[in-house]
């Protein structure tokens, strides 16, 4: 029984981001280039959680069509396999990213996501990524309530909430577009001014985060 | 920090210990300590209250000495800020019980526990169980593919007598103690984390 | 990101292998297709699809243009010469580390080249080391160009300025607590 041809699949969305087709090799180029950027950012960047979805889904196929097969031949089907576990392994990666950084700040992430929202950005966290938030805020705050805060005195009972504070970490950047412009960094010299670099295609930089934030986001520069 | 700073007769000396305790054991979590925890709290009651009598003679018209309010309050912000960093962190540690264990833990460290921890223990626990069954059809186990694949099949060790075992191709296998199998790394991963088996290199 | 990570990044790089089996249908993969295989006849396949071959002994990997100790020589020299960093093939290390752990005995001169790639890494290390340094003790500025740099040098840095970063937030901290 032949596999079916999965590679010629053509996926078509009516999600704005998605304009033109989509293969499912493009699908998984764009999961890879996200998934560095996600493991090299110091916070969350929007949630790309539909491209884990399309993954898991022809992983499922595959899955489906290797248990299929009856021809024996033992290549075919280790490559298949060891294509799968590494699909497995970028899209779990890439989930688990993101559940640790929510877990580590889970009040700002939801901060984070209601404002985006307001400001017509895309979403900072999928459906899903959001409700686990609120749990686990939830689970965090019932343990501190119970072991610290519900024995202080009335003015110490609330904790403010820890701001996500990435002003000062740096990043290795490069340069992906060939339109970038500049990019501002702070100024060191002159608290109030800032300084202007060129982006070249192809340079790479060491340069904090902050600046260069909107870019990642943007898919103008790969994160290293 | 030497011992030496641990009784110094200041008022945080308690919280102190408190965070020490995490700091000297970065492999095994203590036990819960309530009492340490209670003499906190405490503390800070005591502060709060001596406060609370010199408003009081502010707030009667009487002769008052206002001078130790401020610092009383940064002592029980400080106090208070040890205890939250003591949960914090053994809060920290049983987040990744959760991803080394799965949702049950072992009795040696459910016992290490406070009630309200073994709560969070299971509603964390839950959480992510939901969330893990909402992705893709039929959900997806994340304490799998916990690193890049490297082989398709791993040389293993049994530990104990485990019985048989199916592997994802429909092999039975008898996983007795000591016996050596080279199985296939996705199945294993679950057993290797349990300690039912250990790599062989 | 870490060097297993680098590693498995770098296992979709595209390497020439010869097949020493024959399948005329093409395996459709969901990152795209493969073969279909003639026994003999060069073909470009994945880094990690040759080297699962490799190890069913099913193929010949042909090493790249690069990984020849002429063309490394000429790199390590362009190294020393010059004060920044030279433009290599991407995944360089992680590729040479791949084919000479899988594929020995389809790499000429493996020793050597082996050895070349370990100078050409030290060069550049001891470069990011010491542009590392001069960077980190100054305050003129918060930006440094390093073009050419590689994935796997990026990240072995990262835990050093992750370091460097939190040691700044203790000094800070203790200037805000100490009484004055």
């Amino acid at each position: 029984m032949a596999v079916t041809d999965s590679a010629t699949t053509f996926l078509d969305f009516d999600d704005d981001e998605y304009d033109e087709m989509t293969t499912p090799e493009e699908v998984l180029r764009k999961m890879t280039a996200t998934w560095q950027n996600e493991l090299c950012a110091p916070c969350l960047l929007p949630t790309q959680m539909e491209l884990v979805e399309i993954l898991l889904d022809q992983i499922q196929g595959m899955e489906e069509n290797i248990g299929k097969q009856t021809d024996k031949m033992q290549l075919r089907i280790s490559v298949h396999r060891v294509e799968l576990q590494r699909i497995g392994f970028i899209t779990s990666d890439y989930v688990r990213c993101r559940l640790q950084k929510i877990e580590s700040n889970p009040h700002d992430a939801i901060d984070q996501h209601k404002k985006r929202k307001e400001e017509g950005k895309s979403d900072l966290l999928s459906e899903s990524e959001m409700k686990f938030a609120e749990e686990y805020a939830l689970a965090e705050s019932n343990l501190f309530q119970k072991t610290v805060l519900e024995f202080m005195p009335a003015a110490l009972k609330k904790m403010p909430v820890p701001r996500g504070d990435h002003d000062d970490v740096m990043v290795y950047a490069k340069v992906t577009s060939d339109d970038v412009g500049n990019v501002a960094i702070p100024d060191w010299q002159d608290l109030n001014g800032e300084v202007i670099l060129e982006m070249e295609p192809e340079s790479c930089h060491l340069i904090p985060f902050e600046s260069v934030h909107q870019l990642v986001e943007d898919g103008n520069i790969q994160l290293m | 920090m030497s011992s030496g700073d641990q009784n110094r007769g200041g008022v945080a000396d308690k919280a102190l210990q408190l965070v020490l305790e995490m700091k000297r054991n970065p492999d095994v979590l203590p036990p819960y300590n309530t009492e340490l925890v209670r003499q906190c709290y405490q503390k800070i009651d005591e502060l709060f209250q001596k406060n609370a009598a010199v408003v009081e003679k502010i707030r009667a018209g009487l002769p008052h000495d206002s001078t130790l309010l401020q610092p009383r309050l940064a002592a029980m912000c400080h106090i208070r800020r040890c205890m939250m960093a003591y949960v914090n962190e053994r809060k920290n540690r049983i987040r990744s019980f959760r991803w080394k264990y799965g949702g049950a833990l072992p009795a040696s460290v459910r016992n290490a526990l406070c009630d309200a921890e073994i709560q969070f223990f299971n509603e964390y626990s839950s959480t992510l169980a939901r969330f893990q069954s909402n992705l893709g059809e039929g959900g997806v186990n994340l304490l799998l593919h916990s690193a890049p694949p490297k082989s398709l099949f791993v040389q293993v060790r049994a530990l104990e007598d485990y019985g048989e075992f199916e592997t994802s191709d429909g092999t039975q296998v008898q996983l007795s103690k000591d016996s050596l199998h080279s199985l296939p790394r996705q199945d294993c991963e679950m057993l290797i984390r349990q300690g039912v088996l250990e790599l062989v290199h | 990101m870490n060097a297993e990570r680098c590693e498995f990044i770098a296992g979709n790089s595209l390497i020439e292998v010869i097949p020493s089996i024959s399948d005329d249908r093409p395996i459709h993969l969901i990152s795209g297709d493969i073969g279909p295989f003639e026994a003999g006849v060069p073909c470009r396949i994945p880094v990690w699809t040759a080297i699962l071959m490799k190890r069913k002994h099913n193929c010949k990997v042909v090493a790249p243009q690069w990984m020849d100790v002429d063309e490394l020589k000429k790199i390590l020299t362009s190294e020393t010469e010059s004060q920044g960093l030279a433009k290599l093939p991407d995944h360089f290390f992680e590729i040479s580390h791949m084919l000479v752990r899988d594929a020995r005995e389809d790499i000429f001169e493996v020793e050597a080249v082996k050895s070349l790639v370990q100078d050409i890494y030290d060069r550049r290390d001891a470069k990011l080391r010491s542009s590392a340094i001069e960077f980190l003790r100054q305050n003129q500025t918060c930006h440094a160009q390093l073009d050419n740099v590689q994935l796997i040098e990026a990240s072995s840095a990262r835990a050093t300025l992750e370091a460097c970063r939190q040691m700044g937030a203790v000094v800070r901290n203790k200037h805000e607590s100490t009484p004055l």
